[in-house]
């Protein structure tokens, strides 16, 4: 059973693109992409499923060379879990507050870049593409085409 | 310092435009070179040997920034093995890979299955041996196959750009153009001249660069004409759920792409009229367009 304190990042599903300052994922099940950046990226990789937020902020202030406080680790976590990048889903510290609110709060005690995972879509080139084949609705997710449904008949994704 | 951090943390939620299609090709990228990696441990796994054209074989040659959105793997196999491939590509295993299984190379290339295996390169994508045609074979096989879809994919140029850019120091244009016929070498001369001249594909230096001034005239009308519309050349069989897509596809097909009906009837790129190869090609396809179109029917009512 997963401890909510102890996360543990996803990894069935899922292509990971590691970059310079970011890291791209792409959620083969729900056809959705996301970019990290360096922080979110960061808390991601620790959630190993021993490390409590406290390792986290730990193993975070060791790599990324700056104090972080539980609420910063907290807020990449709520993302994570939002954007179904665990296992299991946590529940929100911050339920009941705003984004806004929140990066209020813990952006007066960062010195280092705040969380924030962005959400990616598929580009209009995407959407020409001439050949989504498939067999199953599965497959144009798998493929990446933009479209979800595929068509029996013409065994594209439309 | 605190507006900063907050500001910076919503611009960069909305990530530009640019940025976004480029992380997202990227993304597109490496689901693909897992997949053909999974679809070649398939078939390595069996002992089959397949050559991966087009697609990924190609994309890989293309600028990070200017990456080759692909979707299916496209896998060719000696004529013995095909059914026994036809089973992998048709296995639970295989079935999100979205692998395009080919007999040989049938249309795309006259020279033989086993001078193609015994010249392919191995490349190790995530630890599993990939294997491509070498350029020079590779390069006669998206130009035909470019014709053959009537010429009407114009970004599909680059293909053949990036492959003539990236060509090794002691690329063998003989390989490359003078193991088939002389009616599909000038096929093979005119897409590189249509890629030299709409593309800007540079073949200073190379021997072939005169040869591939001469297009004729023809075909520059054909590409044009194709590149205007915006009707895609798409299988009958597949448009019979869609009225207005199957009228389009009919009255398109009234007057063939004259690329297409050339190549469908191995004719040559003269600048003679190409009525003939029209007519030929229609007479050609009636018949497995009439089976493809009451297969789906049968299909359909079933």
């Amino acid at each position: 059973m997963n401890n909510p304190q102890m996360p543990v990042a996803r990894q069935n599903g899922l292509v990971v693109q590691e970059m310079p300052d970011e890291v791209l994922v792409y959620d083969v099940d729900s056809n959705k992409a996301h970019c990290l950046n360096q922080s979110a990226a960061l808390v991601w990789k620790s959630c190993d499923g021993k490390n409590s937020v406290a390792d986290i902020v730990r193993e975070f202030e060791t790599n990324a060379q700056g104090k972080v406080s539980e609420d910063f680790v907290w807020l990449a976590i709520d993302q994570l879990s939002e954007k179904g990048l665990l296992q299991a889903q946590v529940t929100s510290k911050f339920a009941g507050q705003s984004r806004r609110q929140v990066l209020k709060t813990i952006g007066l005690a960062s010195i280092v870049a705040l969380p924030v995972i962005a959400s990616l879509v598929a580009p209009p080139s995407a959407l020409a593409v001439a050949s989504c084949t498939c067999a199953v609705d599965m497959d144009c997710a798998l493929i990446m085409c933009p479209s979800l449904i595929c068509s029996t008949m013409t065994f594209t994704c439309v | 310092m605190l507006l900063f951090f907050v500001v910076a943390s919503i611009i960069t939620e909305r990530t530009t435009q640019s940025g976004n299609d480029l992380r997202w090709n990227l993304l597109q990228a490496k689901a693909l070179e897992l997949r053909v990696a999974r679809a070649f441990a398939l078939f390595n796994n069996l002992g089959i040997q397949a050559i991966l054209i087009k697609g990924w074989a190609i994309a890989r040659l293309y600028p990070a920034d200017k990456p080759r959105v692909t979707t299916d793997i496209d896998l060719a196999v000696s004529a013995k093995d095909y059914d026994a491939a036809s089973h992998i590509a048709d296995s639970a295993d295989a079935q999100r890979l979205a692998i395009d299984l080919h007999r040989e190379l049938r249309h795309l290339d006259t020279v033989e299955w086993t001078d193609l295996l015994d010249n392919s390169l191995t490349i190790y994508l995530d630890g599993v041996p990939i294997r491509v045609l070498r350029p020079e074979d590779h390069l006669r096989v998206l130009c035909v196959h470019w014709l053959t879809d009537g010429g009407e994919f114009k970004e599909r140029l680059w293909d053949i750009v990036y492959l003539i850019q990236s060509r090794p120091s002691d690329f063998d244009w003989d390989r490359c153009l003078n193991v088939v016929s002389p009616v599909r070498r000038r096929w093979l001369l005119c897409t590189l001249g249509l890629a030299r001249r709409y593309i800007g594909l540079d073949l200073d230096g190379t021997p072939i660069v005169n040869e591939t001034r001469n297009l004729p005239a023809w075909l520059i009308r054909a590409v044009e004409r194709a590149w205007a519309s915006s009707v895609r050349l798409r299988p009958l069989h597949s448009s019979l759920n869609d009225r207005k897509v199957l009228i389009q596809q009919i009255v398109k097909r009234l007057r063939p792409n004259p690329i297409q009906a050339t190549i469908d009837m191995e004719g040559s790129f003269d600048a003679k009229t190409r009525v003939f190869y029209q007519i030929g090609s229609i007479l050609k396809r009636f018949g497995p367009s009439l089976r493809r179109i009451s297969g789906s029917i049968w299909s359909r009512s079933r």
